[in-house]
């Protein structure tokens, strides 16, 4: 095993990677970013190196990681996910540096990564995949291949995936002028401004496979996981196993995922998505990292997924075989974001005042956020995970529901109630959600909860206007300061 | 008493407010701060706690009460219809922090309510800035990939 790994990247997905390190007696290394110096994976690594030429650099210059991973003396990198984690660049920079990386091949990777491309590899490989177009095309051939699709359909950028470079087209008049914002997107976000088009599913769930290769002759199942709870494509809620799926299917599903990555000789973790429209699967593409939804995967079979991938990288004989991974129980997930999911979930950067994470039986948090950490606009928005993990699904959501009430986080808005009240509702528990769900549906705020608040904003906003008796003054003011009260 | 509105996604309340007691419609409400706690009591009886109050700029306020975190801003009781009037121009502000991604329109262009102005990027999201009116773009205050903070005036619009 390797004697130390560095960490490629910030927030709770590095401090997750770390905590495993610890476990194994690994020495964990970690660049960061000026504002993450404070920060928990800051305090917890072993070794720390301050890389304050801007908020990225850390985690985003190929060169610079490279350099100070070798002037560390790493044995290996682990990217996480997001960042560097899916760029053939850097796998292969850090290939041809003599470091171990920790995920599949810069080859692999760039084969997956190209959309287009991993398109091509299901459909040879007998994977259903919608209908769409199959090389990048132009304008006018493009409007040609949508009158066959049918409308409303998806442009999908070839460098894009996990939700991002999407556009939903609803008419035919719609598809000139939002090809032509696809692909200056595509451009300015990959550097890449090929753009293909797919048939739009309007019911689907989206159904995702977690594969582990462990060396090009063994891909194994670690299961499924159901990430149909959405809003502008970015995943909100996750659950293992997929409710209300039959297990003939099942098993298709999981078939199908394990072909196409063992056409490949994959290796490494990765997550094949699918959606699913009730009685067929349809190939969207392979996610060549961890998810930031392991954790669901992790509660119910009971593996570190981590340690799995460090086994890999390092070489190491797993001891394991496809029968030795059983699923128990049911987890759910929740992603709580710094966002207002009233307002169209708008970002709500800023500094936490107070955040008590809640605890107990069946309960998991996944996060490396604490009392007085600043949520920054420059980084992903999420500020922890929730797992729930109880032995059905029903008890799963009770369990994760009442710590999403409990969880206290102020100074910021976020995702945490609004979940709360999504997975209560009986279109949740009933499974009668798509990946539509949220954008067709309403959440509010009680009305008696507003006007609570206003009341209180009130209160407050006098007390700090008006003069305080002099008896009471100095308890008040001392009180007001400890629970955040600043003007 | 002294009165206050306090406005919230754009719904306003008249509060009034004495000491610990608070008045809104014809219920009285009773605060009472017990060592960083806060708790308020209506008529009834019925008692809520509020978990956390963090002050923002002037007047503003985030809310965390039974698992909600709720933005409002206070302020001492104006003529309402006065403000809504100046809300009502061409100029167009950014309601986030972000990066410029793509502008849509120039100087000159007709545009009406809905038409898509501007996109801007912030936390992964790509967010559309509409135009509320129907008008013609005078000015454009931003340039591509340039960043915005939140309020600043990203493009000018003449109303017909």
């Amino acid at each position: 095993m390797f004697g130390s790994v560095l960490v490629a990247n910030r927030g709770e997905i590095a401090y997750r990677i770390i905590l495993t390190l610890k476990e194994r007696g690994i020495e964990s290394m970690l660049l960061v970013s000026p504002l993450d110096i404070d920060q928990l994976p800051a305090r917890t690594a072993d070794k720390v190196v301050l890389i304050d030429d801007n908020p990225f650099e850390a985690y985003l210059s190929i060169e610079r990681i490279v350099e100070e991973a070798k002037a560390l003396g790493a044995h290996a990198i682990h990217p996480g996910y997001g960042f560097l984690s899916e760029n053939p660049a850097f796998a292969r920079a850090v290939e041809n540096s003599g470091i171990k990386f920790i995920g599949p091949t810069s080859e692999q990777m760039s084969m997956f990564g190209d959309k287009l491309m991993a398109r091509k590899i299901a459909i040879d490989n007998e994977i259903p995949v919608s209908v769409g177009s199959d090389t990048s095309l132009s304008n006018e051939e493009m409007l040609e291949i949508a009158e066959n699709i049918g409308f409303p359909l998806l442009i999908k950028a070839a460098a894009g995936g996990g939700g991002r470079g999407i556009r939903l087209v609803e008419k035919l008049e719609e598809l000139d002028e939002n090809l032509h914002l696809a692909r200056n997107e595509a451009k300015l976000a990959f550097k890449d401004d090929r753009v293909y088009l797919e048939k739009f599913i309007p019911n689907g769930r989206h159904i995702e496979v977690q594969i582990l290769g462990f060396n090009p002759d063994m891909v194994l199942n670690f299961g499924e996981r159901d990430c149909s709870l959405q809003r502008k494509k970015q995943k909100l809620v996750e659950e293992s196993p997929a409710p209300n799926l039959p297990k003939v299917k099942r098993s298709r599903l999981h078939k199908y995922a394990l072909n196409l990555t063992s056409s490949i000789g994959y290796l490494n973790a990765g997550t094949v998505e699918f959606l699913y429209d009730g009685k067929e699967f349809h190939f969207l593409e392979v996610n060549t990292r961890i998810q930031v939804e392991h954790p669901v995967t992790e509660m119910v079979t009971g593996e570190d997924l981590v340690w799995r991938q460090l086994q890999i990288a390092a070489e190491m004989d797993p001891e394991i075989s496809q029968k030795d991974i059983t699923f128990k129980g049911h987890a759910i997930e929740a992603r709580i974001y710094a966002e207002d999911p009233y307002s169209d979930f708008l970002p709500s950067p800023g500094k936490i005042n107070n955040i008590v994470h809640p605890f107990g039986k069946g309960i998991r948090v996944d996060s490396s956020i604490v009392s007085g950490d600043e949520i920054h606009h420059y980084y992903d928005p999420l500020v922890s995970k929730l797992i729930a993990h109880t032995h059905s699904r029903e008890a799963s959501i009770d369990r994760l529901s009442s710590a999403l009430d409990e969880y206290l986080i102020s100074g910021i808005q976020t995702t945490s109630k609004f979940i709360s009240d999504v997975i209560q509702s009986d279109d949740f528990r009933k499974v009668k959600h798509t990946t539509m769900y949220l954008d067709n549906s309403e959440f509010t705020v009680p009305a008696h909860i507003i006007r609570i608040g206003s009341l209180v904003s009130a209160y407050i906003y006098h007390k700090s206007t008006s003069s305080i008796p002099a008896n009471q003054s100095s308890p008040q003011v001392s009180n007001w300061k400890r629970s955040g009260w600043r003007h | 008493m002294t009165q206050y509105n306090v406005s919230h996604h754009g719904q306003i309340l008249d509060i009034n407010v004495q000491g610990t007691r608070i008045k809104h419609r014809n219920t009285l409400w009773t605060v009472e701060e017990d060592n960083g706690k806060i708790f308020i009591t209506k008529e009834d009886g019925t008692t809520y706690q509020i978990r956390d109050v963090v002050g923002q700029k002037e007047g503003g306020y985030l809310v965390h009460i039974n698992g909600y975190t709720l933005r409002y801003q206070v302020n001492k009781r104006i003529d309402v219809a006065q403000d809504q009037q100046t809300d009502a121009d061409g100029l167009i502000k950014s309601p986030i922090a972000g990066i410029i991604s793509s502008i849509l329109v120039k100087v000159g262009d007709q545009v009406i309510h809905g038409d898509i102005l501007l996109v801007i990027s912030a936390m992964k999201m790509e967010n559309k800035i509409v135009s509320p009116l129907k008008g013609r773009i005078t000015s454009i205050e931003i340039n591509l990939n340039e960043l915005a903070e939140t309020g600043d005036i990203l493009i000018i619009i003449e109303e017909e």
